[in-house]
């Protein structure tokens, strides 16, 4: 049980690992209705750990047997290489010992497809300024429809700028979790898992805690509750006299948060 | 066994640092509160400990002043005739400025309302009386002349409250409460009780 605990808040981007909260899944909603549209493409964007890895990922398996949709978890950051999978992915075609841009145009132009393919690409903050405006070239042509994903900062921001913004369509922002929203999460995680008895112990004071400290990132909120639990684990192993097994205590949170760096302890 | 990356001991160790990192503000702040009251209540009883000198002289001059009433005005007041025409007599004398006052001593002030009460049988006089009795100490005399006032006006709060307080200074404690709660009972008065209440707790004695 309570090793089920801590599996289901292992920081994996596995969509049947999705836990459908309301906002979020608003969001979902609104990016699975942009897809339909004729957009350019659509930009996903947050700070890191808010979900759009997840999201992307959940759009994918949701869409993967309807349409013609490929998922870059990973950027391919050499230009050949990344329009060789384009091909390949899209068209079906391979061996192509060199493939850069205009060669792939080429493709596209000889190539027409009843419906037009989407690709999800993650992480698009990783991919050189001069890719980027390839990606943007080939959205304009209107034979390929982008979802791409941006970590929010500065500087990312500007890339959005620069050369996203005449093309995007649908701008989607992903948020850090309101407190009740991070509960329904844990709560939701801990379901999910059928750890029924482990969502009980786990109370409005713990949360308030738990969200002090992540201030409701997922990201954070899965490192964190993972790591509580190996120390509960190692309390229920080794010291049970010292746990109070009916109720998670706020010390064993803020050794988790020590540890995984919530908490500055030096 | 725990993880290899997760040692339990060192993080309770790095915890507890943290806590009392945490708890140290606030507890130096409090201790610093605690001090700072400290030393203004030990300031504030130092200087409540020698009081200026010149505040004690008043107090013991105050002490000293002592104001007795003057029963000789009596002398003056003629009980036996209606209230509204001494009234008038009064009004009349002011007006006149015809008032000689002469100051007698409490014996013979006692004789002359005594004659005159036994001449009238005037309740104001028999209460005025036991009143200069029970103020003279002599219990006994002003339980007799309250009780006088009482048998000829019954309605006199004042006879009452003198009967009572006499009874007691006489060591009849239990009878003075009975009568003074029946009196009340059918009276109410707030004089009355206000004795009660001082014969309870003590304080009449």
């Amino acid at each position: 049980m309570l090793e089920s605990s801590k599996n289901s808040f292992l920081d994996t981007v596995e969509a049947s690992e999705y836990i459908q909260i309301e906002k979020v899944y608003q969001i979902y909603k609104s990016l699975k209705n942009s897809i339909g549209k004729p957009l350019k493409m659509i930009l996903l964007y947050g700070k890191p750990g808010t979900g759009k890895s997840m999201l992307l990922n959940k759009l994918y398996y949701d869409l993967k047997e309807t349409q013609s949709i490929f998922l870059y978890e990973t950027p391919i950051l050499d230009d050949d290489e990344f329009f060789r999978s384009l091909a390949l992915d899209i068209f079906g075609i391979k061996d192509q010992d060199k493939l850069n841009y205009t060669q792939f145009m080429k493709i596209v132009e000889t190539n027409p497809i009843a419906k037009t393919p989407i690709v999800l690409l993650d992480e698009a903050q990783l991919y050189s300024d001069e890719q980027l405006e390839k990606i943007r070239l080939l959205s304009d042509t209107r034979k390929v429809k982008f979802v791409i994903t941006l970590h929010k900062t500065k500087q990312e921001d500007l890339i959005a700028k620069e050369h996203f913004q005449t093309r995007i369509w649908e701008s989607i922002i992903l948020n850090n979790a309101t407190k009740q929203e991070l509960k329904i999460y844990i709560q939701k995680k801990l379901l999910k898992a059928n750890c029924f008895d482990i969502a009980n112990m786990i109370t409005d004071k713990n949360i308030n805690l738990i969200y002090k400290l992540t201030s409701g990132n997922y990201r954070d909120t899965n490192k964190l509750l993972y790591t509580i639990f190996e120390i509960y684990i190692y309390y229920v192993d080794y010291e049970k006299k010292r746990l109070n097994e009916t109720s998670l205590s706020s010390k064993i949170i803020e050794m988790s948060a020590i540890h995984t760096g919530l908490i500055d302890a030096n | 066994m725990p993880t290899n990356y997760l040692d339990i001991s060192i993080l309770e160790q790095k915890w507890l640092r943290y806590k009392i990192k945490f708890y140290l503000p606030y507890f130096i702040i409090s201790l610093l509160f605690a001090l700072v009251i400290l030393v203004l209540y030990m300031l504030q009883s130092l200087s409540t400990d020698s009081p200026k000198p010149e505040i004690k002289k008043i107090i013991t001059q105050e002490h000293k002043t002592i104001l007795e009433p003057s029963y000789d005005f009596m002398k003056n007041i003629n009980l036996s005739k209606p209230i509204k025409e001494k009234k008038i007599k009064k009004k009349k004398l002011i007006v006149k400025n015809t008032i000689k006052i002469n100051r007698q001593n409490t014996k013979n002030d006692m004789n002359i309302i005594l004659q005159r009460f036994k001449h009238t049988n005037n309740p104001a006089l028999s209460l005025f009386i036991a009143k200069k009795y029970y103020f003279l100490k002599d219990y006994k005399k002003s339980y007799k002349y309250a009780f006088i006032t009482n048998e000829l006006d019954n309605k006199i709060e004042d006879s009452w409250i003198i009967f009572i307080k006499s009874m007691i200074k006489l060591d009849k404690k239990a009878r003075a409460i009975k009568t003074l709660k029946s009196y009340i009972s059918f009276s109410n008065s707030k004089k009355a009780k206000q004795l009660l209440n001082e014969i309870n707790s003590g304080k009449f004695q």
